[in-house]
């Protein structure tokens, strides 16, 4: 770099107001992350880190969960307090169970990914929301296997290309929020990180929910989606094809395109509303027993038979 | 690679720069497999990715599934081979103790299923990078296994995998294994068979089940008891006589094992020692370093140097890890003084694999020759000349005093830099 350009430079960086309590930011006092330009897991580490210390979580009773994906490299810059386990692929779900049964007053949140929750890990996912038990359940829906090269994953909408479908992608995609209601999980939500004011709403009725609560958080690939990718994903919309998504930006744009609230989707038909991802509030249900306090009874039950 | 034809690159033939992965592809496409699934792990992937990419170009005509996880991947493989298909996947670590449960399942049914594997160290803790553990804790599932060197290996390995698995005498599935990175994402010209070459050595599929064709089959995987059951409908074996009949199977493929190597060879002109291992400067050489995969490639490297030095010493790269070529291994090490094992994982609770491994084989010679291991690379970590000229001169020492120690010994372990790591004393293995 030549001197006019470094002269032309900023001599300090615009200050952070989380830098300190990122766990990169403690050690070399500077922001950096893993992730590819325009990825959406920085908006999601900002808004965890802002959250956890605004409301001064106790890091002893909040264990953060993280499974495997290109998610996992979070753990640099999330706020350096936090208890963090990487689990196996797709088994956040059943160790957040485990967890939360052999200590009740832990409240694990879960930090899983589309392919780790709805593919690997379907299975223990849907009977975390099933058991209605108490914790957090984050689903990055970016909708690839980003980590491994970019191929299909469930999530991967119709038409999509990716790395295992280079024409199109023929597969219908699982809905998160979907499958999280009809296994009966208390809280669910969706929303994307183009709308981070709502993520931190929903952050915080989660906290404060006693029951299974799941929020998915539709996020951008740049690398492996974006750049594969029409905005119009093969389809012709007025005769165009549709334009490239190749920076974060006009990802950030897609997402807002293809996004409808819940209110405005009740008026709209199947076809219209295909491959678009409504966001709102879809069940919230404080009601509901939750597992291990409903074990604790029968315990208690058993206990006083003796 | 001992090369019959002498030049690598024949001008006839169609040679093309690959990693190690897009050769195993390539070798699938050859092979005109039919169905494949697999699900994505690093540093498998490439080979799935390209595979997908010969279907959807029409150059491959083949199903290719995309599936939830690799359990089910190995799923698919079964059933889409018990329906007469030639099946493929690829795989590596974690992946593939996913999908243990089936791959018992997979000899046990007798399915001629090829997997690649690009082998990556297990956790925990987390790593991504080469080493042999995986692949060694198959070990006792009853699949043929086999370990690569080089690129060309690997394409022609997975050509002559197919070719054994499906022989009517053998019928048992075979993992092809490379080392993660060191070749999966390394590039070497690699010469390309025609494929009207390549299907005139390899036919199309004789299954012996083909469960699509229902007037035929009459089951797949039936329940056994202790015992066998004696009725008037006919008898049925028992559990034990099916096992039984896979340990012979596998005993006797190491003669088609051979027969389908030298086939290989005569047909295309390269050839891999017997097909079992390969030797490097062993016919003068009374001590021998006995290693696999990357590791005997290291160790290609210094048998030169360690020559200068006067050392009679030459390499046994072994090639065939199950079944283990017990035979050829006697027969070749009869008179041989001493031999030294590098081993890229460990039989924790135990010592390196392939040493004991080695020592088993060995046993009841007249007048054995001096055997003594070392671990190295671990998780990734480089496998230096300097480590293996060490453990040679090492071994050497021990064999003249005659101090055999069966305390396992590392190369490339680097504890002492590790002073301020505040757990040391744990890594160190014995805490305060």
């Amino acid at each position: 770099m030549s001197e006019d350009a470094k002269a032309a430079l900023p001599n300090e960086k615009p200050e952070h107001p989380y830098l300190e309590y990122s766990v990169i930011g403690s050690l070399i006092n500077n922001f950096s992350t893993r992730f590819c330009a325009g990825c959406g897991y920085g908006i999601i580490a900002n808004i965890f880190n802002r959250f956890f210390q605004d409301e001064k979580l106790n890091p002893q009773q909040y264990p953060l969960v993280i499974g495997v994906g290109c998610y996992t490299q979070i753990q640099v810059i999330i706020h350096k307090d936090v208890q963090k386990i990487w689990v196996l692929h797709g088994r956040a779900a059943a160790v957040a169970t485990g967890m939360k049964m052999a200590n009740p007053k832990l409240k694990p949140i879960i930090f899983s990914g589309d392919g780790d929750c709805l593919g690997i890990g379907g299975n223990h996912f849907i009977h975390a929301c099933r058991r209605n038990i108490d914790c957090i359940i984050f689903i990055f829906n970016n909708s690839v296997y980003a980590m491994t090269g970019g191929q299909a994953a469930p999530t991967t909408l119709y038409g999509a290309k990716s790395s295992t479908t280079p024409y199109k992608m023929i597969e219908n995609r699982s809905d998160g929020v979907k499958l999280a209601l009809a296994a009966g999980a208390s809280y669910v939500a969706r929303t994307t990180v183009a709308h981070p004011r709502t993520l931190m709403k929903y952050f915080k009725k989660a906290l404060n929910h006693k029951g299974c609560s799941v929020i998915e958080i539709v996020t951008p690939c740049v690398t492996y989606f974006g750049r594969k990718n029409l905005d119009s994903l093969g389809r012709e919309i007025g005769g165009e094809k549709g334009d490239k998504m190749d920076s974060g930006g006009k990802m950030i744009d897609w997402i807002k395109k293809v996004t409808v609230r819940r209110n405005q989707a009740k008026f709209m038909s199947e076809e219209e509303l295909f491959n678009k991802y409504v966001i709102g509030e879809f069940r919230y249900d404080p009601d509901k027993p939750e597992y291990s306090e409903e074990y604790e009874k029968i315990q208690q039950i058993a206990m006083e038979e003796k | 690679m001992t090369i019959i034809g002498k030049n690598m690159v024949n001008s006839k033939k169609k040679v093309k720069i690959l990693t190690g992965n897009h050769a195993a592809a390539y070798a699938f496409r050859h092979a005109r497999v039919g169905v494949m699934s697999a699900y994505p792990i690093t540093p498998q992937s490439p080979v799935v990715e390209k595979i997908s990419e010969f279907i959807e170009k029409g150059k491959l005509k083949a199903r290719f599934l995309l599936v939830e996880s690799e359990h089910s991947a190995a799923a698919a493989c079964c059933a889409a081979s018990a329906s007469g298909s030639r099946v493929g996947t690829a795989t590596s670590a974690h992946g593939l103790m996913l999908m243990y449960e089936l791959l018992p399942w997979a000899s046990g049914t007798r399915l001629p299923i090829i997997i690649n594997l690009a082998t990556r160290s297990c956790g925990a803790p987390w790593s991504v990078w080469d080493d042999h553990s995986d692949f060694i804790t198959i070990r006792d599932v009853g699949w043929i296994q086999f370990m690569c060197e080089d690129n060309q290996e690997i394409y022609d390995t997975n050509i002559q995998a197919f070719k054994i698995s499906e022989d009517p005498r053998v019928n048992i599935p075979t993992i092809v294994a490379y080392d993660g990175y060191i070749l999966s994402h390394t590039m070497m010209p690699i010469e390309l068979e025609n494929q009207e070459d390549i299907d005139t050595f390899l036919p199309p599929l004789n299954h012996h089940i083909n469960l699509s064709d229902i007037s035929q089959v009459k089951g797949v995987g039936p329940v056994t008891t202790p015992d066998i059951i004696k009725r008037k409908e006919g008898t049925a074996p028992g559990y034990y006589e099916f096992r039984y009949s896979l340990q012979k199977a596998l005993e006797n493929s190491i003669n088609v094992i051979k027969e389908v190597h030298d086939e290989f060879a005569k047909k295309f002109g390269r050839a891999y020692g017997n097909g079992l291992f390969k030797t490097y400067k062993t016919d003068d050489a009374d001590t021998i370093i006995f290693a696999m995969g990357s590791v005997s490639a290291q160790a290609r490297t210094v048998i030169e140097k360690l020559r200068e030095e006067g050392l009679k010493i030459g390499l046994v790269s072994l090639r065939l890890f199950r079944p283990f070529p017990i035979k050829y291994l006697r027969e070749f090490f009869k008179g041989k003084k001493n031999i030294i094992v590098f081993d890229r994982e460990i039989g924790y609770g135990y010592e390196g694999v392939l040493s004991y491994e080695l020592k088993a084989a060995l046993y009841g010679l007249k007048n054995p020759p001096f055997i003594k291991s070392f671990i190295v690379g671990l998780g990734g970590r480089d496998v230096k000349s300097e480590y293996i000229i060490e453990g040679v001169h090492k071994s050497l020492e021990l064999a003249k005093k005659g101090d055999i120690i069966y305390k396992t010994e590392y190369f490339g372990l680097k504890l002492d830099e590790l002073k301020d790591y505040d757990e040391q004393e744990f890594l160190k293995g014995g805490g305060k």
